[in-house]
């Protein structure tokens, strides 16, 4: 008796309730079902480290460096800004001028009569145009040498930053995404404070002298770690004190050579 | 007997040690130390014949003549290398596929002489449905080193070509086309020994031509 009540008062749901909610599960069921065999794009799409690779002059004393140099703070980096580009000069192309010598050597290797390709770029999507270029705040800890007012923050353009990759609309890729940065010139890092012979830019910030050759990290013992230790620079200021470099460069700027 | 025993084993010391100081300045050191991205990272090549890379230099303003320097320097060593001249119709930093692209800019702000980027060509399914497939996809160039390099560019400073010093800039396009054949920074800082010995190490401004080292480097790779 008390099973036939149940059983009553359930409701039963109708066939055509059923047929929805299996139609329902079916296309649930289908959607991971599509992706089966999806390309993986989890390596190509990750934020990916890539140098440009560079050519200097470096810079080869530190006389050099002090007098090309309008101010040497230590400063810390408070914030990484925006990222823009140096670009190309724009100007009319040059006349194609072949080469003459160009004809023995083409003999000699056998390269005769190879016309460079014709140019498509058809369906192709191509990276920003030009070289990535970011601004860092930094804020003065120390005036070294010049005339900067501690405390105060200044900007700090270096060569490098992120850049995302064009994506077509609709797409269900992942967007791709680079951080492009200079051989031997790692990338700022908030919270990093460094020793930094800076040069005044036109518009008024600020950009590192010789890149790498102008740029220091300081160790426990308040010594300098260069940036790049390769160079005859970098090899010559490795170790030195704090102390010691801004009796230097003040020696240098007022007109006399480093000790 | 004894006497002769010992300088025979000083002899083959140092014969060995001659050997391999050779080895490390002339032939090319295994892999991953000389190249950008070993070891994929270079053109496609069939692995006969000349291995002919579109070129162009008539966006490089100054360091026109410089570039045609430099691609004649390739050109004309002993490995498939083959810079075939082309032009480019703007001057815009563009990437283009199958070519590299010589361009120039004027910023005396920047520190370097010159800039080197290869590109790879992925191709990207954007719209998949099993099982159909990848029924939506598009191109597009990558910039990195250690896949197939689909194109180049190489951007270099005119603010640094004071005019007197073409040598420098002959220099300079030459070690960026190398980074674009896919050879690393060559020197002691990349576990080679010390000297200067090749147009791929950056604190040497000696040389403008590439050098047997960098020749050795091309082989192996290509």
């Amino acid at each position: 008796m008390a099973v036939q009540m149940l059983t009553a008062q359930r409701s039963v749901p109708s066939r055509r309730v059923m047929l929805v909610a299996a139609g329902a599960l079916a296309l649930a069921a289908l959607v991971p079902l599509s992706q089966i065999g999806a390309p993986d794009y989890s390596g190509l799409a990750a934020n990916q480290v890539v140098e440009m690779h560079t050519s200097r002059l470096p810079v080869a004393s530190l006389d050099e460096l002090t007098k090309h140099s309008d101010a040497v703070v230590l400063g810390r980096v408070v914030a990484s800004g925006a990222v823009h580009f140096i670009q190309a000069e724009g100007q009319k192309p040059a006349a194609l001028q072949p080469d003459a010598r160009l004809a023995g050597l083409a003999k000699a290797k056998d390269a005769a009569g190879i016309a460079a390709a014709p140019r498509s770029d058809t369906g192709i999507l191509t990276p920003p145009k030009g070289i990535p270029v970011t601004d860092f705040t930094v804020q003065i800890s120390q005036v070294l040498n010049g005339s900067l007012v501690q405390g105060s923050t200044i900007t700090v353009s270096q060569p490098g930053g992120q850049i995302t990759l064009p994506s077509p609309k609709g797409s269900t890729a992942p967007t791709l995404v680079r951080t492009l940065v200079a051989e031997h010139d790692p990338q700022m890092v908030v919270g990093q404070e460094q020793v930094l012979f800076l040069q005044r830019s036109s518009d008024g910030t600020f950009h590192v002298t010789g890149g790498p050759d102008g740029r220091f990290s300081l160790d426990a013992r308040r010594t300098l770690k260069p940036t790049d230790e390769n160079t005859t620079l970098g090899a010559s200021l490795k170790g030195q004190t704090l102390a010691r470099l801004v009796q230097n460069v003040n020696s240098i700027k007022a007109g006399g050579t480093a000790q | 007997m004894h006497v002769r025993s010992l300088l025979s084993v000083r002899a083959r010391g140092l014969a060995l040690a001659g050997m391999m100081l050779l080895a490390t300045v002339v032939a090319p050191l295994a892999a991953d130390a000389h190249f950008m991205g070993w070891p994929n990272g270079k053109h496609a090549y069939s692995g006969s014949g000349l291995l002919y890379l579109n070129y162009s230099r008539n966006c490089s303003g100054t360091f026109y003549g410089a570039a045609g320097d430099a691609a004649y320097g390739w050109n004309a060593t002993p490995t498939p290398v083959w810079f075939q001249e082309g032009s480019v119709n703007a001057c815009n930093g563009a990437v283009w596929n199958g070519w590299i692209d010589t361009y120039s800019y004027n910023n005396a702000s920047d520190w370097a002489w010159g800039w080197a980027q290869a590109y790879a060509l992925d191709t990207i399914c954007d719209v998949y449905i099993w099982p159909f497939g990848c029924i939506s996809s598009h191109q597009q160039l990558d910039p990195r080193w250690d896949e197939t390099y689909a194109a180049g560019t190489i951007m270099v400073n005119t603010a640094k070509a004071t005019g007197s010093n073409y040598f420098l800039l002959v220099g300079d396009v030459t070690h960026e086309m190398g980074h674009n054949l896919g050879l690393a920074h060559a020197g002691y800082y990349n576990g080679e020994s010390t000297g200067y010995y090749s147009i791929m190490d950056y604190l040497n401004w000696s040389y403008n031509r590439p050098q047997q080292h960098d020749i050795n480097d091309v082989n192996a790779l290509y």
